[in-house]
């Protein structure tokens, strides 16, 4: 790693590269902050902007937009009692109680530096430790790929509460939308009715901007944007932390921190889980749970800590083996495969300096979000002022740029609108999201990696037999079905006790 | 009897799965446990769609509500006209270009959120403020970035 310093540093302190730096991190920040916006829709809204820069800008700036996008979502839920995104919702439950303490400077000094905590050291971890697991991913074959995207489609299923059929409906459409086009391995055209627009299959931006972002601004339109939120701007001043309130939580922070690193690790999880239980975690630990809830400071740090830490977690796998860690990781491994990096162990090989270039990036980004949240805190009340008519209207605009410049034709803004009444229709039908973009996404890899395990061996038995993609098959039809089994045992145990 | 919203989800899912299937079938390749190729990923989404589809439907009959539909039929109709203007203005914009258009959609659409928020904007703050969106947008993908935008068939 330490040979690819002079390439990394050369890149960061390129003008070009610091000022996308700077302008993703800020560009980030708002999205994470404002409700219903989330830093995973501005990488998704700006990612066609990346396709003439170079890769390593590329990487830079997408990076940027997505660690400011994570760490900016505690904004909204300390002052308005409104998560940014679902990564921070437990942060809302003490963040915004102690801000109606008149400490909001501290509750948020808090989330900043959380985040930069989480998202730091994360990142220094991933790095070291990405290269081992795609040491170790060299001794995988199709079958234990196969098996590994597997877990990762069907991980997500096993936390959506009570909602089995529908999550793994939203799987299902997933998979079949990326099955348009010619197939992998044989080339068979599938469903493009003789349209040479779908012969390529349908496309990442088209799809995901489409049933994510159009879909989204309009069913918050029609259930009414209300009107601007009121938040104070008083106990706004200075920093709000001192070194020995980082001290008294330390156990804590330590805690969230393992635990965000672990659960970003599972492929198909992220933060949106890992600060649940971080929270819980830390409640249940806690010297004083009845604190929780009334603005205790341990219920900000854990959430916080943890959502951030699935960063560098989530990373390894992106990177090692190609397998998201969440659905921003999803997107960012479609993205860096557009700049011709296709992710998994070999990337070490023929690419280490960019993927080292990446945990280096966001290091400094965390680094860089933590100088500019403390800079410019007492303006945050503004970012969750904007009037939403304004901000909609502009967003609209830029997903149908975002359609057009991805393809080159209207045709495709067209196809993004058939996608985004999709988008609807799974909106009003409440279909989850998460398991259709995972679905999309990793479907190609598995159809050719199990087409070729198929083709080396001519057995479906093989999955099952084959000691490390038998255990992962089995932890996927665990849960496709913990959604069943978790209430069985629940009844078993209480009929025991 | 009142239909619900898991029903009509469910058995739209059935439906679309037992069409997928057909379609599937009709692939040249045959599929055979030795080597599934190119009808495997389409089956298993078509199959589980059928499940899921009357999973949906069981558990909607089950519900006492069965899911209700989170938008009231005001809340639907601005999704529909606002849907709408979104396709009138690709439309436009394959004659008249992104440049022509896209300040109208913006003024358009900003001043009918507006209204429909119960809020009175001032005509000419949104005026200036879809000239800029308008030219911020245009500025950052084409000279800035290097990328096309629509110019219009009328002035290609």
């Amino acid at each position: 790693m330490l040979s690819y310093l002079p390439y990394i540093f050369s890149q960061l302190i390129q003008p070009l590269n610091l000022l996308l730096m700077v302008a993703g991190t800020a560009v980030g920040i708002i999205f994470g902050a404002i409700p219903g916006l989330s830093g995973t829709m501005a990488v998704m809204l700006f990612m066609p902007l990346t396709y003439t820069m170079e890769s390593s800008t590329a990487i830079i700036f997408m990076l940027a937009l997505w660690i400011g996008g994570c760490s900016g979502a505690f904004i909204g839920s300390v002052l308005l009692g409104i998560p940014g995104s679902a990564s921070a919702v437990a942060t809302c439950w003490d963040g915004h109680p102690m801000a109606k303490k008149g400490q909001a400077s501290k509750a948020l000094a808090i989330g900043m530096t959380a985040s930069f905590l989480g998202t730091f050291f994360s990142a220094i971890i991933g790095g070291l430790l990405a290269e081992k697991v795609a040491d170790f991913a060299f001794a995988m074959g199709p079958w234990e790929y196969s098996a590994l995207c597997l877990v990762a489609m069907t991980m997500v299923l096993a936390i959506s509460k009570g909602n089995m059929f529908k999550g793994l409906a939203s799987t299902c459409i997933g998979i079949l939308l990326a099955t348009v086009g010619y197939s992998p391995v044989d080339a068979e055209p599938r469903f493009t009715f003789d349209n040479m627009y779908l012969l390529g299959g349908l496309g990442m931006i088209v799809v995901l901007t489409g049933i994510f972002a159009v879909s989204h601004i309009l069913v918050t339109f029609g259930k009414g944007f209300g009107k601007p939120p009121e938040v104070s701007r008083e106990g706004l001043k200075g920093f709000g932390l001192t070194l020995r309130d980082v001290k008294e939580e330390l156990k804590t922070i330590i805690t969230s921190f393992l635990i965000g690193l672990g659960i970003g690790f599972l492929p198909g999880m992220g933060s949106g889980l890992s600060n649940l239980v971080a929270y819980s975690t830390a409640k249940n630990g806690s010297k004083h749970p009845e604190e929780y809830g009334h603005g205790a400071p341990g219920g900000i740090w854990a959430p916080e800590v943890a959502n951030n830490a699935a960063i560098g977690g989530a990373m390894i796998p992106m990177a090692a083996l190609g397998i998201p860690g969440d659905s921003t990781t999803a997107l960012l491994i479609g993205a860096l495969t557009i700049h011709g990096l296709e992710m998994g162990p070999m990337v070490f090989k023929n690419s280490g300096n960019v993927v080292y270039l990446m945990f280096v990036t966001v290091a400094v980004v965390a680094a860089l979000v933590l100088l500019m949240q403390a800079l410019c805190k007492r303006w945050f009340p503004y970012i969750l002022k904007v009037p939403s008519w304004f901000m909609y209207s502009a967003l609209l605009v830029i997903c149908l740029a975002s359609a057009y410049v991805d393809s080159g034709n209207l045709y495709k803004c067209g196809m993004m609108m058939v996608f985004a009444a999709v988008g609807i229709l799974m909106s009003l039908s409440d279909l989850p999201a998460s398991p259709l973009i995972l679905a999309f996404i990793l479907t190609p890899t598995l159809e050719t990696k199990t087409l070729q395990a198929f083709q080396s061996v001519p057995k479906w038995t093989e999955f099952f037999t084959r000691p490390v993609s038998g255990v992962l098959m089995v932890i996927a039809i665990i849960c496709i079905f913990s959604p069943i089994i978790k209430p069985l045992f629940g009844k078993l145990k209480k009929k025991k006790a | 009897m009142k239909v619900k919203r898991d029903q009509v989800t469910g058995l739209v899912l059935v439906a679309l799965g037992i069409v997928i299937f057909i379609m599937t079938s009709q692939f040249r390749k045959p599929m055979t446990l030795e080597y599934p190729g190119p009808k495997l990923m389409p089956s298993i989404a078509a199959f589980g769609m059928v499940v899921c589809g009357l999973g949906i439907f069981i558990k909607g009959c089950r519900d006492k509500d069965g899911g209700k539909i989170p938008l009231s039929r005001q809340g639907l109709l601005r999704v529909i006209i606002t849907f709408a203007a979104l396709c009138l203005y690709i439309f436009a914009m394959k004659y008249l270009g992104f440049l022509i258009v896209t300040p109208f959609l913006v003024f358009g659409l900003t001043m009918y959120f507006a209204k429909a928020s119960g809020v009175d904007v001032k005509i000419w703050a949104v005026a200036l403020f879809a000239v800029a969106v308008t030219g911020i947008i245009w500025a950052m993908y084409v000279p800035l970035f290097g990328m096309e935008l629509p110019i219009g068939e009328l002035f290609e």
